[in-house]
């Protein structure tokens, strides 16, 4: 019977004790782990089916190995989904440690050293990083059983016995079924040094002293273990095959041709220090103090084969820091893989080395000659200095989901859950935004469908996989390009059934809004639900990629059955022979356990150099990191500041840089804050930044800021004038003055109409009955063309609600070309008000932007830039076009009290101020400028949305530069393909309209002589942020 | 292995017995088959039974087919009768119903049941309004559609009589309709007065339901309009408020609560300003701040494409009529004011003033604005920007534009 190891008794308390407790509060805030979970539920629900209809408009679970997530479904229908996770949580934890254990034993032969490795294990912030930060249960299961097979692996290449192939192949066979990467990649790295260290050994054995192993002695051992070493790779293989066989199926089917998306770990670290944080200073942690150490030991001739392993992993780990892993890996792999891994696997290979630095620290032979050399005191500094790195390490790890939380505060789920299932709302998609990964949760809760999906490899629809992006729901973090996609599903909702959106970032609502979505109501858990108008319910057949029954039982059935298959072989092997008191066999590797007697005096003094090194680069680092966030000693200093605390609404912080000498008070700047409202103080991130000075003095400098907004709606470029002036050696900002302009009335009344539509007046679960349908209103389309202008087309126009009620107004148009094929189809986003009062007239752009053509590969651009517009190329070009305009009843976002005024022209220039009347705040005005010739036919509709709100009876002041219009091209104009609700436009109008007076649009024009334009017209649409 | 012997024995024992036709039936074409009930018309919901003077219940079949679809029964033995009993959803379907008696794969026999609606009981209607909403004037109609049917849902025959009840403020109407190929339908036509109106059938002592249709007022006819504001001088700090009078349809009714009406005003330099408002009870209201200088705004109100407003002419005068500037000691200081209105009042503080810094040849170096408090506006020329020297300065407020010269020391 093998010896109880105390250490590792010690290490499997404490680890459960400390990741078992803690992972109630950091597990379910972690990347993945929600991820796994919702999967867990797929399994729970459907063990045999792999399609899952609830993310990416349907996706296969057979994209990602599914033991975790069985295991997880299973334990689940004994205590509900979280149990699953935690308890397999645990199982991983205690896993880990236990092969960390074997791991180092294995490298070792050493008892106590495999003991300190594994009481190591526990507290290393690797291990912490990956399952409290990153939540990657499967890899760590799948890790942590590659470690147990590794000894079994050795034993069956050493000795021959068929025992060990049976055991390390029932291992490997689970790391299989629990994670891709790993086994593959733990071939590679893992295993194949290991086989080089079994022939090692076995040469070892021919030779006296390690220093005989020569070439010829090791390839000699070599083919006398080759058909050993052939029949374990050769059955591996077939197991890393059949055992996930329909997810290589999968993966043959759909191959992953999605642009790559951005992750932290291809960063250079040091220019983006935060990947450089996250990706390599963490998980190396106190490791890289003695890396020397490890180095000297790796390269020993036993470890050599380990060595380079640990290099390569080493090198591949550091990302885009240098080319090398990019030529190693080559583009697809390197845009593929995260490249975190590699140093979370040398981080775990340097393990056992770690844990044998230790003890020979502790305990050893390094201990006695630190003591000699430098006395017993330096020896204790020196060690509380390791132990107390690590702890840092530790608490510091654990800790960053607490001071820089990557998700949102959670989010109480229930009432989301209970609105889906009411009134059939399920019967749409929907879409969470701002949930982070707990959209995950959210998914796993309900039956109900979203467009999104948080498993971006399994992605489908070529308008999220030909974008970087992660997910819908986090679109703002991926700046232009996920704002972008984000409007193109906003603007043609209808296409994907998406009716409902869950908004937990007020960032978003903005161009919710100018997409045309309105509020529904806020639920009870703070969260904004939207809808849409116009949006059909899903089909209640969708369609699906079905695999054969017995992929399906392959997957249903094989990962589990490893589990149980490697229970028996390995568990129930020991304890039977425990019961029969026989004694287990002693590994053989235990035979090559080493004297530690003679450490290395070289070593030492060349690791404390470089420990040296470390810390000077530390603090060279870290002040760097305060030099450049100090903030007042040059202008451009504390004008970066200034916005940077604008920027995260910091105003203490921002009024801390203003000149202390003029005469504002914190709490006069806090109101003045506190009543700025617009596009730009509310809803913009700001993206870059520029100082240029206009006037510069020793003591003072007028600067002009040129600044890019990231906003819901588009980018918005800003210039700011400032003066800077040094007091006492640090410059501050004089405050700008603020509008003191006036309201005229303290009080003062508005009447309005107000709309309210009950929806359905009977409560039944039945179909809405027809008495509750309202009548769509009317529109008429009173002009559209096709245009051709800067190598896009657009159609515009201009549309009337010539119906008594307030009407919710969808634009779709579809374009044609000479043989009338269609060629693309999208609807109308912000250049129009997609809410009308009766008899309201509103003009329209309809762009067609990537997803609209047909073959969207030809049309997106490389990167995707929504301001940007790829000029078309087809041989065929549009000629025709078609338009469906919807009307439904309206009744909320009706406000129309702003009005136009003290307009100014100059050549290119109009000036003039919005006045708001009425007694709600506009929070983003957005003015709609049609152009007409001198016919006065419109040919073309151009927006501006304003960066100030305009508050209530105050006045705002705008600029707008007209554009140049000689190049504006009409392709057609009719009126004969449009159509209102289904009918055609002209009968509509001519039943209900009958004596239109035709005249009546040109009292609205403005004479303004431009370039190709002579007539212009100002509409306002009013985007209220928080309605009273 | 004895064992083993026996369970192979066993499987080829099943094997041979899953492959044997279940019972082979003796191919018997030649049976008779005589139709014993020779009713043909029923009234739906009645039992049916058809009989044949046969007892071979094996592959037999009745296939039966009407409106809803088609069917294959099988016979009830019945004391040496071949029996077939029409299921209920057949049964109370009227129309013809056709049916088979297949044996054997051959037809043997047909016939047709008619079936027609059973009126004796009562009776259900089904009905239908729509539009749910009219424009008022007579020529906008909804239909109101009458499917007199019995218990079962099927249409009662051509002529049964329905009375269609119109209800309008204090008239109800009622005509008599008559169903013809199933049903019955009229047009509702809108009155000349925009109101609820409700519509209901009956037929045989069975009432509809209620149905609602509205008439919303038609489109607007002209109208005028009106200003009121507080004085008449252009101190862009008052709301002046256009009203229209009550918009109203050809037939004189209030139009609907909610219609745009565009004030579109033009000043005296003819750019167009736009202020809109909807109605409440037909009467629109809008709002503008007075202008800051001089003007002459021509006003005209539009319901586009429905309706106009007579034009309106308002003139403001100027509210502030001139500024002092004072310069300080070294010229950096420059103070306007105190701005005063149209009553020598200190003019409510946010009017705007613009001052352009010149140099001696011209060139515009900077330009300020600021918004007065406490009728002054005062602007600092900082020598670290302007040095000492001659400059020229423009200031404008209130459409006044005054200049001078300063030298900065």
């Amino acid at each position: 019977m093998q010896r109880t190891n105390i250490l590792l008794i010690v290490a499997l308390f404490i680890g459960v004790a400390f990741h078992g407790s803690s992972i109630f509060f950091t597990l379910e805030t972690t990347y993945d782990a929600l991820i796994h979970l919702f999967f867990a539920d797929h399994y729970a629900n459907s063990w045999f089916e792999p399609w899952d209809y609830r993310w990416y408009t349907g996706f296969t679970v057979q994209a990602y190995p599914p033991l975790v997530h069985q295991s997880i479904g299973l334990l689940s229908h004994i205590g509900g989904l979280k149990f699953g996770m935690f308890s397999v949580a645990l199982i991983a934890i205690i896993l880990f440690i236990t092969g960390a254990y074997r791991f180092a034993l294995l490298l070792t032969g050493n008892r106590k050293i495999a003991g300190y490795t594994a009481l190591l294990a526990v507290f290393s912030s690797t291990f912490v990083e990956t399952l409290h930060i990153f939540g990657q249960l499967p890899s760590i299961v799948g890790l942590s059983v590659l470690l147990h097979s590794l000894p079994e692996i050795y034993l069956w290449v050493k000795t021959g016995r068929r025992r060990y192939l049976f055991t390390s192949l029932s291992l490997i066979a689970v790391t299989v079924t629990s994670h891709h990467v790993t086994p593959i990649f733990g071939m590679v790295f893992f295993i194949f040094p290991l086989l080089g260290m079994v022939v090692m050994d076995a040469a070892r054995d021919r030779v006296k002293t390690s220093k005989e192993i020569t070439f010829p002695v090791f390839f000699r051992e070599f083919k006398k273990l080759f058909w050993r070493i052939v029949t374990f790779g050769f059955s591996s293989l077939v197991l890393i095959v059949v055992c996930i066989l329909p997810y290589w199926i999968n993966s043959k089917k759909n191959p992953i041709t999605q642009v790559p998306i951005p992750h932290g770990s291809r960063d250079n670290f040091l220019e983006v220090t935060s990947s450089g944080l996250v990706f390599f200073m963490i998980p190396w942690g106190v490791l890289l103090f003695i890396l020397p150490y490890l180095f000297y030991r790796f390269f020993s001739k036993r470890y050599l084969f380990f060595g380079l392993s640990f290099s390569m992993l080493t090198l591949l780990g550091t990302g885009g820091t240098t080319p090398i892993p990019l030529k190693l890996l080559g583009e697809t792999a390197f845009n593929i893989l995260t490249l975190d891994r590699f140093t979370l696997w040398a981080t775990i290979m340097a393990l056992p080395l770690f844990g044998e630095f230790a003890y020979r620290m502790v305990e050893g032979d390094l201990k006695l000659h630190i003591q000699k050399r430098f006395g017993a005191v330096y020896h204790r500094i020196l060690g509380g200095l390791l132990i107390g790195g690590i702890l840092f390490m530790v608490i510091f790890t654990m800790s960053l989901g607490y001071f820089r939380p990557s998700q949102p505060q959670k989010i109480k789920m229930q009432p989301i859950i209970n609105f889906l299932n009411q009134d059939q709302h399920d019967h749409w998609r929907y879409l969470p935004l701002g949930f982070g990964d707990q959209m995950a949760w959210l998914s796993a809760q309900t039956k109900a469908m979203t467009v999104d999906g948080n498993y971006h490899s399994a992605r489908r629809l070529p308008e999220l996989t030909t974008r970087a992006i992660e997910r819908l729901e986090n679109s703002k973090f991926r700046g232009v390009e996920g704002i972008g996609s984000l409007q193109q599903f906003l603007t043609v909702p209808e296409k994907y059934n998406l009716k409902y959106i869950f908004s937990n970032d007020k960032f978003y609502d903005p161009i919710l809004y100018f997409c045309g979505w309105q509020r529904l109501q806020q639920l009870e858990n703070g969260i904004m639900v939207w809808e849409k108008l116009n949006v059909p319910p899903l089909p209640t057949i969708i369609p699906k990629e079905d695999v054969s029954i017995v992929l399906k039982l392959i997957w249903g059935i094989i990962p589990l059955l490893t589990v149980v298959i490697a229970f028996i072989i390995n568990i129930q092997w020991i304890w039977v022979r425990a019961l029969n008191s026989k004694p287990l066999p002693q590994g053989k590797f235990m035979d090559y356990a080493i004297s530690y007697t003679s450490f290395s005096k070289r070593l030492v003094i060349i690791n404390h150099f470089w420990a040296l090194l470390i810390l000077i680069i530390l603090g060279f680092g870290t002040y760097q990191f305060y030099v450049k966030n100090t903030t007042q000693i040059a202008p451009e200093n504390v004008v970066k500041a200034y916005y940077d605390a604008l920027d995260f609404k910091e105003f203490n912080r921002a009024y801390s840089y203003l000149d202390p000498k003029s005469d504002k008070s914190l709490s006069q700047y806090m109101l003045e804050v506190s009543v700025t409202d617009g596009i730009l103080s509310s809803y913009a991130k700001l993206d870059s930044i520029a100082i240029h000075f206009l006037d510069k003095s020793s003591n003072s400098a007028h600067v002009k800021v040129v600044t890019r907004w990231i906003t819901p709606l588009e980018n918005i470029y800003k210039d700011y004038f400032h003066t800077v002036i040094k007091r006492k050696g640090k410059w501050y900002i004089e405050p700008s003055n603020l509008n003191n302009d006036l309201p005229p009335d303290q009080l003062f009344t508005s009447n309005n109409t107000t709309f309210f539509n009950h929806g359905r007046r009977r409560i039944t679960t039945q179909q809405t009955h027809h008495e509750d349908v309202l009548k769509q209103p009317e529109l008429e389309v009173l002009s559209a063309k096709l245009v051709q202008y800067n190598g896009r087309y657009s159609i515009i126009g201009e549309l009337q609600n010539i119906d008594n009620v307030p009407a919710d107004v969808v634009v779709k148009g579809t374009l044609y070309n000479n043989q009338d094929i269609e060629l693309a189809t999208y609807s109308s986003k912000y250049h129009m008000k997609h809410k009308l009062m009766p008899k309201e007239t509103t003009s329209f752009r309809i762009d067609f932007e990537g997803i609209a053509w047909a073959s969207t590969k030809d049309t997106i651009p490389p990167t995707f830039d929504p301001d940007e517009f790829t000029p078309v190329t087809f041989e065929e070009q549009p000629t025709k076009f078609n338009l469906q305009c919807a009307g439904n009843v309206a009744n909320t976002d009706l406000y129309k009290e702003v009005s136009l005024q003290q307009l100014q022209f100059e050549e290119h220039k109009i000036s003039g101020i919005l006045f708001n009347s009425g007694i709600q705040e506009v929070t983003i005005p957005e003015l709609l400028i049609s152009y007409y010739d001198n016919q006065s036919q419109l040919i073309w509709v151009d927006h501006q949305f304003m960066t100030d709100g305009v508050r209530i009876q105050r006045q705002q002041f705008f600029n707008y530069e007209v554009l140049p219009l000689t190049e504006v091209k009409t392709i057609s104009s009719s009126l004969t393909n449009c159509f209102v609700n289904g009918l055609p436009n002209a009968e509509i109008g001519q039943k209900i309209f009958p004596n239109r007076n035709v005249s009546h649009p040109n009292s609205y024009l403005q004479p303004f002589m431009g370039d190709g334009f002579n007539f212009i017209k100002f509409e306002i649409n009013s985007y209220i942020g928080n309605p009273k | 292995m004895k064992n083993l012997n026996n369970y192979i024995t066993i499987y080829i024992f099943i094997l041979i017995l899953g492959c044997s036709r279940q019972a082979s039936v003796k191919e018997n074409d030649v049976a008779s088959f005589k139709l014993l009930s020779k009713q043909e018309q029923y009234i739906a919901g009645d039992q049916i039974l058809i009989d044949f003077d046969n007892d071979i219940t094996l592959n037999t079949y009745l296939v039966i087919n009407n409106s809803l679809g088609t069917s294959a029964i099988k016979p009830i033995e019945n004391k040496k009768k071949l029996s077939f009993k029409i299921p209920d959803s057949y049964a109370q379907k009227s129309g013809l119903c056709h049916w088979f008696l297949v044996y054997n794969s051959q037809i043997q026999y047909t016939g047709v049941l008619n079936l027609v609606p059973n009126s004796e009981k009562e009776i259900r209607l089904e009905s239908y309004l729509g539009p749910r909403s009219l424009t008022a004037g007579n020529n906008d109609y909804s239909m109101f559609v009458i499917i007199p049917m019995d218990i079962f849902g099927n249409p009662l025959p051509d002529n049964t009589s329905i009375i269609n009840k119109v209800q309008f403020e204090n008239d109800i109407k009622e005509t008599a309709l008559l169903t013809k190929d199933l049903i019955s339908w009229t047009n509702i036509y809108s009155p000349k007065k925009s109101g609820r109106m409700l519509v209901s059938a009956t037929s045989k002592s069975t009432d509809s339901k209620e149905f609602t249709t509205i008439v919303f007022p038609g489109n607007a006819t002209n109208f005028e309009i009106s200003f009121t504001r507080n004085h008449k001088f252009a101190d862009g700090n008052q709301v002046i408020t256009f009203k229209t009078t009550q918009l109203k349809d050809a037939f004189g009714n209030s139009i609907s609560d909610g219609t745009l009406v565009t004030f579109i005003i033009t000043n005296s330099k003819g750019v167009k300003l736009k202020a809109q408002g909807t109605t409440i009870n037909g009467i629109a209201e809008a709002r503008l701040l007075h202008p800051v200088q001089k003007e002459i705004w021509e006003v005209k109100a539009f319901v586009l494409g429905a309706a106009e407003s007579q034009k309106i002419t308002l003139a403001f005068e100027a509210s502030i009529i001139d500024f002092e500037i004072n310069t300080s000691k070294n010229g950096r200081t420059i103070t306007i004011g105190p701005l005063k209105g149209f009553m020598k009042q200190l003019v409510p503080d946010g009017i705007p003033i613009e001052l352009k810094v010149f140099d001696t040849n011209d060139k515009e170096i900077n330009n300020f604005i600021i918004s007065s408090i406490k009728g002054k506006g005062t602007f600092l020329l900082s020598q670290d920007f302007f040095p000492n020297g001659n400059y020229k300065i423009v200031l404008e407020t209130a459409g006044i534009i005054k200049s001078r010269t300063v030298l900065l020391k």
